[in-house]
């Protein structure tokens, strides 16, 4: 190995430092403001540590707010949705992955394409016809939307998996005995299982973050999401800080352990489309 | 191995994509072609094209779209140029706890929009913000300032929040990328007697050239297409100084709940979308094998 100019290695050391505060520094002011007491939040000019930390804006979004229960109802639909998501993706992405039919370029394509699609612009059709379904105001809305927006990526994730999972083992297990079916359910599952857990922590991200359509179709503030009940915090007139940073935090967490686990997948997921699966 | 299953495995798929996908995205159309207001569904006569000529004229049409581009172009630049530094910086650096050094500062891409808009909301708030504290300590400003109350600051501070989220995407993309290029082409590089600066430019340019262009195009449709930031951050306001097109379609159905234009500001999103995406199939067929899927 070539050693580096000392001047180099210094650029190096401070741009990567530089970096390391820029990611880090918002969501520690976050975590920082969740365990300011309320009176030392509001002190000019500010403090950059809690000196006196306290939990007493988690234990007021646990006792006198409703988040709560927006997080249970964002975990049942986020878990739900991605279930569902997974399950249809394992069996497209298979079908994508071992055989080759007409219409496969296309439905790749057609996949790939989806993701271009402009979501924002499916509110107002998906509203009209989940109301005419009697859906609008449940979580069953919400749970359909998501486990279909994540679909096409997942099954294109889904099939790159397997395609990493040579076929002969399967052929195996048919020339065995076993259906099809039985050979994608005892022996290419199993085996692609990382890929499984990746496909199912990225379709749970996703739709434990959504906001819009959550916003839209719910109006009853017992079937709140997590993304709504706190976007109603911050749409008062008068927004309490410090209990917004403890929702907000307690809000990332399941976010960042899910990308604690997926983030070495995450060059694959982000570059589908981009690079063979 | 029978014809049909490959078309039975992806039934599921292709049912709820068409049920829930197109089918509400060929709606829209008709929709755009309608009034149709919310409170008012069972009356909803069919005007035509007037929803669309109601648009050209619709000023707020006009700014939403101008600050799209400047939404898209200013987010996308940062984003590229600070991306392509950090993935520089991780590629020529070799030090322990590299690993997590990585995941740390790719974290932001777990953090969602609406959480990006209620961190960056704090940070840039008008009387205890921290943005203020340090610009004041710095001796940038003497007095505070309401970035998101303020015409000029809205939308740039909803694109700054914008770049620390995207940087993230760009270092990634273009991280793996750099990893990619094979060391025997800088070592015959360097063999030939090019500087640093040259084998840049003759080897590492060209190479992540496709990640770039793929990269960019994606960023930039997702970048358009994204609402829920500016919204909760800035609400689109002061009077739709940072109101985008895309949300403009979200608030002409959520406050104004007038559909039918709704839907006809959404299909003056879709097909510029659409613009884009023919660019991107282009350009990923283009770019042959390294790219096709």
């Amino acid at each position: 190995m070539i050693r580096m100019h000392p001047l180099r290695r210094l650029v190096q050391f401070t741009g990567l430092c530089a970096f390391f505060v820029f990611a880090v520094f918002p969501v520690y002011w976050m975590v920082a403001t969740s365990l300011t007491p309320a009176q030392d939040l509001f002190v000019w000019p500010l403090r950059y540590f809690p000196a006196a930390p306290t939990l007493e804006h988690y234990a007021e979004v646990f006792l006198r707010t409703d988040i709560p229960r927006f997080f249970t109802n964002s975990l049942t639909v986020a878990s739900l949705a991605s279930a569902c998501t997974l399950t249809v993706s394992v069996l497209g992405g298979y079908a994508l992955a071992r055989y080759r039919f007409r219409g496969r370029q296309v439905t790749l394509l057609v996949f790939l394409a989806t993701q271009m699609m402009p979501v924002v612009v499916l509110i107002v059709p998906l509203f009209i016809i989940f109301r005419i379904l009697g859906l609008l105001d449940t979580l069953y809305s919400l749970m359909i939307v998501y486990t279909v927006l994540n679909i096409p990526f997942c099954t294109l994730m889904m099939q790159g998996f397997f395609a990493g999972v040579p076929s002969e083992l399967e052929e195996a297990a048919m020339v065995d005995g076993c259906n099809r079916m039985g050979a994608i359910l005892r022996v290419a599952v199993p085996l692609a299982r990382p890929g499984l857990i990746a496909t199912f922590l990225f379709a749970f991200i996703g739709a434990w973050n959504e906001l819009l359509f959550a916003v839209m179709f719910l109006n009853t503030e017992s079937t709140f999401t997590l993304p709504v009940g706190l976007y109603n915090f911050i749409s008062k007139y008068d927004v309490h800080w410090g209990r917004m940073m403890a929702g907000a935090t307690l809000a990332l967490l399941p976010a960042l352990a899910v990308f604690a686990f997926v983030q070495r997948y995450m060059v694959r997921g982000l570059a589908l489309g981009a690079v063979k699966g | 191995m029978k014809k049909a299953d490959p078309y039975l495995l992806l039934a599921p798929a292709y049912l709820l994509i068409a049920g829930f996908l197109f089918y509400p995205m060929a709606t829209v159309f008709l929709l755009s072609l309608q009034e149709y207001q919310l409170m008012d569904p069972l009356n909803t006569p069919f005007v035509g094209l007037d929803q669309y000529a109601f648009m050209l004229g619709d000023e707020y049409f006009w700014r939403s779209l101008w600050n799209s581009v400047v939404w898209v172009v200013v987010s996308l630049f940062f984003q590229f140029l600070l991306g392509f530094c950090l993935a520089l910086l991780l590629n020529s650096a070799r030090f322990r706890g590299r690993g997590i050094f990585q995941a740390v500062v790719f974290a932001p891409w777990a953090v969602s929009g609406f959480l990006i808009a209620i961190i960056w909301a704090w940070l840039l708030n008008g009387e205890f913000g921290l943005v203020n504290d340090l610009l004041i300590r710095v001796g940038l400003l003497d007095q505070k300032v309401g970035f998101l109350s303020r015409e000029e600051t809205a939308l740039l501070s909803c694109v700054l929040a914008n770049i620390w989220f995207g940087v993230t995407f760009f270092a990634v993309m273009l991280f793996a990328a750099l990893q990619a290029i094979p060391p025997s082409l800088y070592e015959a590089a360097d063999m030939d007697g090019a500087t640093a600066w040259q084998s840049f430019w003759r080897v590492t340019a060209p190479m992540v050239k496709p990640a770039i262009v793929i990269t960019v195009l994606l960023r930039a449709i997702w970048i358009f297409n994204w609402a829920d930031l500016i919204w909760v951050m800035t609400g689109g306001g002061p009077a739709g100084a940072s109101r985008t097109l895309a949300l403009y379609v979200f608030q002409k159905a959520f406050l104004g709940l007038d559909f039918g234009y709704s839907a006809a500001l959404g299909v003056a999103l879709t097909v510029i979308s659409l613009v884009f995406t023919a660019a991107f199939l282009r350009v990923t067929r283009f770019y042959g094998d390294e790219a096709a899927i």
